[in-house]
């Protein structure tokens, strides 16, 4: 049989796929922290809803809507057709305000992994930064990750003894199917370590009340 | 040789596994948004955010366009209407500028009880809209959120190992082909 004329132009598109995926992996592990230049401010205790959550080292840049409970007592997770989106629990802190501020995320859908799909390989030190509807982004550092069956999660989870922390939780474990999806939740801890805002000209912009919202 | 056909099939497939995902994750055009959506007036009302807690004050963003608008006539333009709700009463919408969207805040009292709480508009020119506005206290969950919808119910590697991993496969059937298109065995005989 003839050498298959396909060879060298595949062994060169296969070259260059690899290079790109790699490329993107470490695109990944590289890009963490604050991307923009912007002042710096104090994390705020306004209670101002998050409106997006980046996590740059997992490449999860997401949308972020307020959510209340379900009919179980659970936070409500995103419908299933918005599987990208994020959803913060309105019941408790906004991200910045002591206490443990919760913003859950599906693990994935029916079809494929979604946007907290990748929250078991954050670990401590990691970066998530959560922008405000304010225009604040508070940045978060990541101290623990944990598994917790989900009728059981601790109160440590909606709980914080300080000042501003986070919590990101999705699904993990076996798949049981109904009402409940996986046995499991994995709780990502987080506290907060600083705020900055994007864009903004300068430090005297920080403390402004521009842009709130009306009467 | 069927040694040799199995590295080129393992390499075809391979290729294909790395390229579907970046072609499948191109963005696909919008077929919901543009025209469709515009040709067909109707009045909308949102509210934003549609979840929050008593005594935060909720934007409210609707239109009573009746029909279209291709042209800058201005006089059948609707300047205000009504948005009502148990959560709040009622509050007047207006335009503002040269917008034909009507836009007003509303303030959910602090005593309001948790819930879903319908909101209405109601147009000047009879045509109206509803929405939902849902009401929290704030509390402790009592379960752990559903999280999940099953796609991978077995898990999987996070992407990052699964892009590693690629690459390197990628590189090395690369260079396993390179190296055997120069081999000097060519012409392998019949399958």
């Amino acid at each position: 049989m003839a050498e298959p004329a396909w060879r060298l132009p595949a062994a060169g598109l296969l070259i260059i796929a690899g290079v790109f995926a790699l490329g993107l992996a470490g695109g990944m592990l590289l890009f963490d922290g604050p991307a923009g230049r912007g002042s710096t401010v104090p994390v705020s205790q306004r209670p101002d809803a998050p409106v997006r959550i980046t996590i740059g080292q997992l490449g999860v840049d997401a949308p972020v809507r307020p959510v209340g409970l379900d009919d179980r007592g659970a936070i409500d997770a995103p419908p299933l057709d918005r599987a990208d989106e994020a959803a913060w629990y309105v019941g408790g802190p906004a991200p910045g305000q002591d206490g443990a501020a919760v913003i859950v995320g599906h693990v994935d859908d029916a079809d494929g992994p979604a946007v907290f799909h990748d929250l078991p390989a954050l670990a401590p030190g990691s970066r998530v930064e959560v922008t405000r509807r304010d225009g604040d982004r508070v940045v978060f550092e990541v101290t623990a990750v944990r598994t917790y069956p989900k009728e059981h999660l601790p109160a440590e989870v909606y709980d914080a003894a300080g000042g501003p922390e986070l919590r990101l939780i999705t699904c993990g474990g076996e798949w049981i199917g109904g009402d409940v999806g996986y046995e499991d939740n994995i709780v990502v801890f987080a506290t907060a370590v600083g705020a900055d805002r994007p864009g903004a000209p300068g430090a005297a912009d920080a403390v402004g009340v521009g842009g709130g919202g009306g009467p | 040789m069927p040694e040799s056909r199995h590295l080129e099939w393992f390499a075809a497939s391979i290729m294909v596994a790395i390229v579907a995902p970046v072609v499948a994750a191109a963005p696909a055009p919008d077929a919901q948004s543009g025209l469709a959506a515009q040709s067909q007036p109707q009045a909308f009302i949102e509210v934003n955010p549609d979840t929050i807690r008593p005594g935060e004050t909720i934007a409210i963003v609707a239109s009573c366009d009746d029909k279209k608008h291709d042209d800058d006539d201005d006089d059948d333009k609707i300047t205000s209407a009504k948005a009502r709700s148990r959560a709040f009463g009622e509050v007047e919408l207006t335009t503002r500028g040269g917008s034909r969207l009507l836009t007003g805040s509303a303030h959910i009292p602090s005593d309001t009880e948790p819930g879903t709480y319908a909101v209405n508009l109601r147009c000047p020119n009879a045509l109206h809209a509803t929405t939902d506005l849902k009401v929290v206290l704030p509390a402790k969950p009592t379960m752990g959120p559903a999280t999940g919808g099953g796609g991978e119910a077995t898990g999987g590697p996070p992407t990052v190992l699964l892009s590693v991993a690629g690459g390197v496969v990628a590189l090395a059937l690369g260079a396993a082909l390179l190296v055997r298109g120069h081999s000097p065995r060519r012409g392998a005989g019949p399958a």
